[in-house]
């Protein structure tokens, strides 16, 4: 997993792509109780090139297979083990201000960024999954969020009713 | 239900409780230790290249910061 965070660290330096941050379970993993997953989703940036009118993940990949990671499928890019799945959040969209607002931090003495908590709890209400219900009432009873900090997200992208319906 | 069974059965849930809690509390890299275990265990069951446990070197990262 360092070697993951060390080869994102090394695409970002690069241009690559743009500022980045940890998302999904293994973010949530930072402020709860562990749990299984197997995946490492990156939120990122990724530089406009004015002649596509689609972003694509394609140049990052490109450059991945340059330093020695060619192993893709549909989950991701194979990382020394790792299975990193790069995502682009829509522009104004609640993934996007989550990057913007990333926790500056260090995981295994390696600087990296992660998506804040009540973000984390929002974006799993939003998605909506079975999962995502359990893992958003498994983080309730670990770790109690700001919660002035997740309805104002919650109202601002109106997900409260959402977050209501939500059987914790 | 006796109230007693219903005292033992709180008793329980709060104990539940109190070590989930206290398992969100270690540090991050304690937590990525535990899921590489539950990562060894899925794959032991599964027997799929992709379920095998992540490679950390737990020896050189010697402290992650929160």
């Amino acid at each position: 997993m360092e070697k993951a965070l060390q080869v994102v660290n090394q695409l970002e330096s690069e241009g690559v792509i743009g500022r980045y941050a940890i998302g999904g379970a293994v973010a949530m993993i930072y402020y709860t109780e562990p749990t299984h997953t197997r995946d490492l989703d990156i939120f990122c940036y990724l530089p406009s090139d004015p002649s596509q009118l689609i972003v694509s993940l394609n140049p990052v990949y490109e450059r991945l297979r340059q330093i020695g990671f060619a192993e893709l499928d549909e989950e991701g890019v194979n990382v020394d083990g790792t299975t990193v799945q790069f995502l682009s959040p829509p522009p104004n969209s609640l993934e996007q201000e989550a990057l913007d607002n990333a926790k500056e931090t260090f995981i295994l003495d390696i600087p990296t960024r992660i998506f804040g908590y009540e973000y984390l709890l929002a974006i799993a209400c939003d998605v909506g999954r079975y999962k995502d219900k359990a893992r958003i009432a498994e983080a309730l009873g670990t770790r109690e969020p700001d919660n002035d900090k997740l309805n104002d997200i919650l109202k601002r992208y109106q997900l409260l009713d959402k977050w209501r319906k939500i059987d914790i | 239900m006796s109230k007693a069974l219903y005292e033992r059965n709180q008793n329980v849930f709060a104990a539940k409780t109190r070590r989930r809690r206290a398992l969100a509390e270690l540090p991050f890299e304690e937590k990525l230790k535990i899921l590489v275990e539950l990562q060894s265990t899925a794959y032991k069951i599964k027997q799929d290249q992709r379920y095998k446990p992540w490679n950390i070197n737990f020896n050189r990262a010697s402290q992650s910061r929160r």
